[in-house]
């Protein structure tokens, strides 16, 4: 679980490598989750439709009560 | 002194064309805009259309591939690659020019893809004896390339059966040439069999082409060279075919970019205009639409300097620089 509500801006370089970080996790049966994004992160999210290919979440508290495939 | 470039083809690896559903489907959401509307003259319905109904009713982004002409300021034609836009870029020239006054055109290939020569064995001019066509590019098999395509298996014309006299120049990545006025120089790109992109400069302007081609922005040696290469141009066309995360999964290695990649190395090289290009053929003009307001408003709220213009190429549209 990523919390990245002190980051103001994401990179596509950055996104790139979370998406490589998250197939990794993946291999080893794990998941990997965002949680309170700012919104300029959250329209990058959208934009890039990263939003599509990593589980989003409002909260930390909310991704947590979710169950994980 | 101010060059025009006209998009003739922008759609990437496959033309594609309407059809009457969805013609018929504009029709009816213009027609239900308009309900209740009184439009008796023409200027008021083209008021009304521009004022009030979306984009993508009254807009198509068209639907041949890669062409894109560069108007030089004299009588020789420049223009990059040579998709099935190229059709209708030959016949507008003959339309515009004298009968039997011969012309020279100059061609910049991005790569051999079909969908960037596709159009050759369609363009008028080649048939027309006194006409003078070059075809620049790096690739080794340049030649060999368009011979193919026009092999009798595939064409009824052959190359060497086509009236003008037809060039091809072997370019080096990296090294300028002189064409029609421009200094041109080509670039490597990461695409499937390699592919280069362009910088044409001319009287303290400069015009990038840079299409089918790959980007991994983390890569910074990488990113760096394309950051030169786009240094304050004053307008990039760019291969926006995908989104961000197509790009680094499913469609990983597929040899496209994103309109965030896009944005991102036109702001870091401080260029003035991006011009979203190669259109993916699936997508309609609705989602071409969504994707130019995305690229926008990502370039809205990422700003840092001075503003980026973003324009999103349709079939006939004419950018002036
Ligand atoms: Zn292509
Ligand atoms: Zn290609």
């Amino acid at each position: 679980m990523l919390d990245l509500s002190r980051l103001s801006y994401i990179s596509s370089a950055s996104l790139r490598i979370l998406m490589i970080l998250s197939r990794k996790v993946k291999s080893q049966q794990g998941v990997i989750a965002v949680a309170t994004m700012q919104p300029v992160v959250r329209e990058i999210f959208d934009i890039s439709k990263f939003t599509f290919v990593l589980p989003c979440f409002g909260s930390v508290a909310e991704a947590l009560s979710r169950p994980m495939p | 002194m101010t060059i025009l470039v006209r998009i003739w083809g922008c759609r990437g690896s496959l033309p594609v064309a309407t059809n009457t559903g969805k013609l018929r489907a504009r029709l009816i959401a213009a027609l239900q805009a308009a309900q209740g509307r009184k439009l008796a003259s023409r200027e008021e319905i083209i008021r009304f259309m521009d004022a009030e109904l979306d984009f993508a009713v009254t807009h198509s982004f068209g639907g041949n591939t890669s062409c894109v002409e560069i108007e030089s300021g004299g009588s020789d034609h420049v223009a990059c690659d040579l998709g099935s836009g190229a059709r209708e870029f030959g016949n507008s020239v003959l339309a515009g020019r004298e009968p039997g006054k011969p012309g020279t055109f100059h061609f910049f290939l991005s790569h051999l893809h079909w969908d960037h020569i596709m159009g050759f064995p369609f363009f008028a001019p080649a048939y027309l004896p006194g006409n003078r066509i070059y075809i620049y590019g790096c690739h080794s098999n340049l030649e060999e390339g368009f011979q193919r395509q026009q092999h009798p298996h595939h064409f009824p014309v052959q190359l060497s059966q086509m009236a003008a006299d037809i060039r091809f120049v072997r370019l080096e990545t990296g090294v300028a040439t002189e064409a029609a006025g421009f200094r041109v120089t080509p670039k490597l790109q990461q695409h499937s069999g390699d592919s280069y992109g362009y910088r044409f400069e001319k009287d303290g302007k400069a015009i990038v082409y840079s299409t089918d081609s790959e980007h991994k922005l983390e890569q910074t040696g990488h990113t760096q060279t394309f950051v030169e290469f786009f240094r304050d141009a004053d307008l990039v066309l760019f291969d926006a075919m995908y989104s961000l995360a197509d790009t680094v999964s499913v469609k990983k290695d597929w040899g496209h970019s994103s309109n965030i990649v896009g944005v991102e190395l036109c702001q870091m090289a401080g260029a003035k205009h991006l011009c979203l290009f190669h259109h993916e053929p699936i997508y309609g003009d609705d989602q071409l639409e969504t994707l130019w307001r995305d690229s926008q408003r990502l370039e809205e709220i990422t700003r840092s300097g001075r503003p980026l213009r973003i324009s999103s190429a349709c079939d006939g549209m004419e950018i002036l620089v």
